[in-house]
């Protein structure tokens, strides 16, 4: 990982100091210790992914924050229901474990690359991945209160998430690590729908699922053959059909 | 009924992959595109019972359900011609000198019955949860079908129909979730998200995350429906993908997104932001017209030609629903007429393509003379396309156009003309060009098969039949679909007989 330089930290300390010196936030903490841990585990990685030049480092911070994403069912507070119970067993096994690890072993298959870098610099990533949640919460607080406390309290990471992933997707050169961003982008999607789910609508929860499950294994079927088909998965020189 | 109708493609698409024999999967896709017609068929003569509470089948998504079918049997109809000429040996790329092999025709003709099921899946659906899983699974199906032909153009086109639908999707996603705030009024009510439901409980809707997620459904489902500037994909997935997938692309996956746009707009009228949402669509149906008019001008690849007009007609049916009024009615009625037109244009492309082994306008002239069936079909849709009088797509074009005057500023109707002039003379040059003129030397005069040719001139006659005639129980359902989307019918009170 780059260390940062001297614009990037002094950038990072006044976002730090605008947001501390302000007045204190109304956006709403959740009172269990471990949903905090677990939605601050989700925006370290999404810092450290970004900041990350090496793909396998990349997929090995997604499982770790698939296992954050997992375990939101168990964490929200409420008894344990069944339904929770298998809800988070399934999500844990595709976010945390199937997922990662068909990226590795497409990323095994590739011949090795030097890492590409960024169209954006790591450091500018990150400042601007920081900026992002400094918008998020800003946005949180000025958005009309919902019905639902626990919603506001998710927003600003998961709204964090999407633009982290968003980021990801637009500066990253390969077409590997722009489907991880795409995966990261879907992460802050569901975290927005985790104080929303209910049980009635689980059936819902699995569909979509199984949606992103399929696009992304079709997404890393198409890079198998642009890699056959190209020799290369830099989408910068895939680019043919420019008008 | 409405479980057939969504299993029956999907089973099918199932069985395809496991059938070895091309005879018998070319029967079964043939055989299941007209059993789902004729289902349809019968969907018009009864209204089908809801079903589960999710699905149901109300007049825009009846329409929609149509022409899906519709093309689909012209579709599986002209595939039978074009495996029979592509067979599966290995040919050389007639573009950029490249080997390439087809994606086995097992697959291929799964995925296109699993598009099918996913299709009529969005039509059904009441449940806008059920809805975007639905639209997604089309995104997924279609990825395969644009890259049949195996090579790197066709790849690269699959690549960012992949990468900005799914993404342009997510928003959509998103929207939902804000949808679900939107409507909670407690901290923990459940939200239906069916369509009866929310409209009913419209009014306590919380303003402003409304507005959130309806301009995130817009976008995503925008993206989708190919509305400029989210449609980059659009061109490079029709112009690639074989001629008999862009129609359908075109004439049925459009139509689906429109569908999800639609049915936003339906709880913005019900919960009164209508006026906001309107101008959505006037906003984003003009930019479109624009876009389309610019890359028309001067377009050298004759399928990319066709794929910018899809993102103009989008731009009218955008337009039409925005301006409101009569102008929705003209836009329910261009819906059908586009899809017809669309989609029998694009089969005849890919005659032309198999013909002269290029997409390029310069490179291909006389088709009047060399396919002598194709030819004048051909020139008959480049008129019905550009909205020249006798054909349908005139008359939707007209009442839009009529609808503007009086309720709309006056730029609209300004630019609305001068885009559509534009496109007439960008589509003349090309089309005429390609009709007219010298025969081809290397390419001799040919009788095309009833497959490669039947299957257009029908859409074309359906198109054509619109613009002279509209049986009195097609324009009460156009009326009845116009009047849901607009709000003033509840949902299920028009059916044609």
């Amino acid at each position: 990982m780059p260390i940062l330089d001297a614009t990037t930290t002094s950038a990072l300390t006044a976002v730090t100091q605008y947001l501390f010196d302000a007045p204190p936030p109304p956006v709403l903490i959740p009172s269990s210790p471990w949903l905090v841990a677990a939605l601050g585990l989700v925006l370290i990685t999404n810092v450290v992914m970004l900041a990350s030049e090496r793909l396998p480092t990349a997929i090995r911070l997604l499982a770790v924050q698939g296992i954050a994403l997992g375990l939101m069912p168990l964490l929200l507070g409420s008894p344990l229901t069944w339904s929770g119970i298998t809800l988070a067993v399934i999500f844990l096994g595709i976010k945390a474990v199937a997922l990662p690890m068909m990226f590795q072993r497409v990323y095994n298959t590739l011949p090795p690359t030097p890492p590409l870098p960024p169209y954006m610099g790591h450091n500018r990533c990150v400042l601007a991945g920081v900026v992002g949640f400094a918008f998020s919460l800003w946005l949180a607080n000025h958005l009309p209160p919902p019905a639902n406390p626990l919603f506001l309290a998710f927003f600003a990471p998961a709204f964090a998430t999407i633009l982290a992933g968003l980021l990801l997707l637009v500066t990253r050169r390969k077409a590997l690590a722009q489907v991880l961003g795409y995966l990261v982008m879907e992460n802050g999607i569901y975290l927005l729908g985790v104080p929303l789910a209910h049980d009635g609508a689980m059936w819902l929860e699995l569909t979509i699922l199984l949606d992103i499950f399929v696009g992304i294994f079709i997404m890393i079927l198409a890079i198998y053959h642009l890699n056959q088909a190209f020799d290369t998965t830099d989408v910068d020189k895939i680019a043919a059909l420019r008008e | 009924m409405l479980a057939a109708l969504v299993a029956l493609p999907f089973l099918a698409g199932g069985a395809a992959f496991f059938i070895h024999g091309h005879k018998l999967r070319r029967v079964l896709l043939v055989g299941t595109a007209l059993a789902q017609f004729i289902l349809v068929a019968l969907c018009w003569l009864t209204p089908p019972p809801p079903l589960w509470g999710v699905l149901a089948l109300d007049a825009p998504g009846l329409l929609v359900l149509s022409a899906t079918a519709g093309l689909f049997l012209a579709a599986s109809c002209y595939a039978v011609g074009y495996f029979h000429r592509e067979g599966e040996h290995d040919h050389a790329a007639f573009r950029a000198r490249l080997h390439f092999a087809n994606v086995p025709e097992a697959i291929f003709t799964a995925c296109l019955l699993l598009f099918l099921g996913a299709a009529t899946l969005v039509a059904v659906s009441q449940h806008l949860g059920l809805m975007w899983a639905a639209v997604e699974a089309t995104t997924l199906a279609s990825a395969p079908l644009i890259y049949f032909h195996r090579h790197q153009r066709s790849l690269e086109a699959t690549w960012k129909y992949l990468i900005i639908c799914s993404v342009g999707i997510a928003l959509a996603l998103l929207g939902n979730f804000l949808l679900n705030v939107a409507w909670q009024t407690t901290a923990h009510a459940d939200i239906p998200m069916t369509m009866p439901a929310m409209l009913a409980s419209a009014g306590k809707v919380n303003a402003q995350w409304f507005k959130a997620a309806l301009i995130f459904m817009f976008v995503g489902y925008g993206t989708k429906m190919g509305l400029a500037p989210m449609h980059t994909w659009l061109p490079d997935a029709h112009s690639e993908a074989p001629s008999l997938v862009s129609a359908l692309l075109s004439g049925a996956l459009l139509n689906c997104a429109f569908l999800g746009i639609l049915r936003i707009h339906q709880l913005s009228v019900a919960a009164g932001f209508g006026d906001f949402s309107r101008e959505l669509f006037v906003l984003f149906g003009l930019f479109s017209m624009v876009v389309a008019a610019l890359f028309i001008l001067g377009q050298t690849d004759f399928k990319r030609m066709l794929a910018y007009s899809s993102v103009e007609h989008m731009g009218i049916l955008a337009l039409g629903v925005g301006i409101g009024g009569m102008a929705t009615f003209g836009s329910m009625l261009h819906l059908l007429c586009h899809s017809l037109t669309k989609a029998a244009m694009f089969l005849l492309a890919g005659n032309v393509l198999a013909t002269y082994h290029t997409q390029v306008i310069r490179q291909v002239s006389g088709v009047l003379r060399t396919l002598p069936r194709t030819g004048p079909l051909w020139l008959a849709g480049f008129l019905a396309l550009t909205g020249a009088p006798p054909f349908g797509l005139f008359t939707s074009e007209f009442t839009i156009l009529r609808a503007m005057f009086g309720s709309a500023a006056w730029y609209v109707p300004v630019i609305y003309l001068v885009c559509l002039g534009l496109i007439f003379a960008g589509m003349a040059t090309a089309c005429l060009h390609m009709a007219f003129g010298a025969t081809k030397e290397g390419v001799p005069p040919q009788q095309e098969g009833l497959w490669s040719v039947a299957p257009s001139a029908m859409l074309l006659a359906g198109c054509l039949m619109l613009g002279l005639y509209q049986p009195p129980w097609i324009s009460k359902f156009l009326h009845g679909a116009a009047a849901t989307v607009a709000g003033q019918a509840p949902s299920f009170s028009f059916w044609p007989f």
